[in-house]
């Protein structure tokens, strides 16, 4: 079967469509948090959504309706924690992460029907995405782009130097707020595609990869958008053909991506 | 040159909870000084330039910049500051010299913040003022420690500020390109007019080129120049308190 024989099924159509924009935004914000000792969060907030999606499959609402505030709301949460109380961010995402879990395993023992619902959610599946999912990937994702585009090289100072940045006008906190919420969004985005257990790994791979190849921050973030894509296309391409869960497949080229280019720095 | 002070610190008291940091701090820099901050561990000096660069909150007194009160003191790219060397970057850190450079500029700018042709000619002067050219497209972990500093140095002067503040510059450095750091300092002081406030544990160097020193051991022992440091009483009983001496010699 051919690459256009694919594209004629309309749910790869979509699944392209949706994964390629989720790709795009979990590279590029993951970039951020890999750099600033983060990248925890994303799993921390997966596990989060995963009370969330309990609650709205318990109440009987569409669960992205309630899962995108209360995992907001968690991940300022995880900020507070880590102000008020002092603690590292691991600890406070170990504590949010942990309320959400069993939060969402309490919910799922009262559950009437919406077991095989919530665990489809524990692994995803972005073959069975629906055109109004796309359509809120896609508008999401332009969102969290742009807000990353205008606060650009506040982020990157804010990376780089946090004392530094607050020094030049940088209002840090505000910074540290802008990507805890922009990562919340990615996550609940991204849970369709891969689901709860593999969230983080969206986030973290293609950074990682690029950080082996590239000197400049911009090349950092192209490289990384581009393993993203790459892992995301071939990995729903491989799924399908292969019959393999699609966002495992995915996961493990991103994490054959990132083996290559270790190899390839050590090589060469 | 303008005679309004460049800092006026009246009874500057820092807490961090029940600790009090600094004590009823009080001294006045004027334009073109160069001084030097001295004291033991744990005297407070982090602290104090953390504080008069609006870091750390004030418990009580007041800090004045260019003559506007630190809470309403909006000029920040008239003040430059170059941190302790990057212990703590990650070595992957996918930046440039010039990418680093560019965050100097930063503080000229509101979001969203995206640099001119101008900031570009700026850069690159800066990068040729400090001989640092040639590394312009190198990736910022991959320089020496001497390197480094250069370029965090470029990073404080690209806004061309009026008052550089340094914690600890020389560090990382090995003695030759520490001598060379401060005759370039030196350099900017005179020639540029650019008024310097830098710690240092090196109290025997740097000597050589502050014209001030300011010693803090949780208050103010002194703030002269060294000759009277040596000389004065009050600096005399307090290392006679600590079993401290003071050593001191000038090179010509």
């Amino acid at each position: 079967m051919t690459l256009l024989h694919l594209l004629q099924y309309g749910f790869i159509q979509k699944a392209f469509l949706a994964g390629s924009f989720v790709a795009i935004t979990c590279a590029a914000l993951g970039m951020f948090l890999v750099l600033r000792k983060m990248s925890l969060i994303g799993d921390g907030l997966a596990h989060v959504s995963f009370g969330a999606i309990a609650l709205g499959l318990w109440l009987g609402f569409y669960p992205f309706y309630i899962a995108v505030p209360i995992v907001m709301l968690s991940s300022l949460l995880i900020l507070k924690i880590t102000t008020r109380a002092k603690l590292y961010g691991d600890a406070a995402i170990g504590i949010v992460s942990a309320v959400g879990i069993a939060s969402g395993v309490i919910l799922a023992s009262r559950a009437q029907g919406f077991n095989i619902d919530l665990f489809s959610y524990l692994f995803g599946n972005i073959l069975s995405i629906s055109t109004s999912e796309v359509v809120l990937s896609i508008v999401l994702s332009i969102i969290v782009l742009a807000v990353l585009t205008w606060f650009y090289w506040d982020l990157f100072s804010a990376t780089f130097d946090a004392d530094y940045a607050k020094t030049t006008g940088i209002k840090t906190n505000f910074i540290n707020t802008v990507l805890t919420l922009l990562t919340a969004l990615t996550v609940i985005l991204s849970v369709k595609m891969v689901g709860v257990m593999l969230v983080s790994a969206l986030l973290i791979l293609p950074a990682v990869t690029a950080l082996q190849l590239a000197k400049t921050f911009k090349a950092a973030l192209l490289y990384a958008v581009l393993f993203s894509m790459l892992s995301v296309l071939t990995g729903i391409t491989a799924s399908f053909l292969l019959d393999l869960p699609t966002g495992a497949t995915i996961v493990l080229i991103n994490a054959a991506w990132f083996g290559i280019t270790v190899l390839y720095k050590k090589i060469f | 040159m303008s005679t309004t002070p460049v800092l006026s610190v009246n009874q500057l008291t820092v807490r961090y909870e029940n600790i009090e940091a600094l004590s009823n701090i009080s001294f006045v820099v004027e334009p073109g000084d160069f001084i030097g901050v001295a004291g033991p561990n744990g005297a407070g000096k982090t602290t104090l330039i953390k504080t008069l660069l609006g870091l750390i909150p004030i418990s009580s007194g007041s800090i004045i910049l260019f003559g506007e009160p630190q809470a309403t003191f909006t000029a920040w790219h008239n003040i430059g500051y170059l941190p302790q060397t990057l212990f703590s970057l990650n070595p992957l850190f996918p930046a440039t010299v010039a990418e680093i450079v560019f965050l100097g500029l930063l503080t000229t700018k509101s979001a969203p913040r995206f640099f001119s042709k101008t900031d570009r000619v700026k850069v690159a002067n800066t990068l040729d003022q400090l001989d640092i050219a040639d590394l312009k497209d190198k990736q910022i972990t991959q320089l020496s420690g001497g390197q480094q500093q250069r370029v965090m140095l470029a990073r404080a002067l690209v806004a061309n500020p009026k008052l550089l503040i340094f914690d600890e510059p020389s560090t990382a450095l090995d003695p030759a390109s520490r001598t060379k750091f401060f005759k370039l300092l030196k350099t900017l002081s005179q020639q540029q007019g650019i008024t310097i406030i830098m710690i240092t544990h090196d109290t025997g160097y740097i000597g050589n080129y502050a014209n001030k020193l300011l010693y803090l051991d949780r208050t103010l022992i002194h703030y002269g120049s060294m000759a009277d440091f040596c000389a004065f009483n009050k600096t005399s009983a307090h290392f006679e308190k600590t079993d401290q001496h003071i050593i001191w010699h000038q090179h010509e």
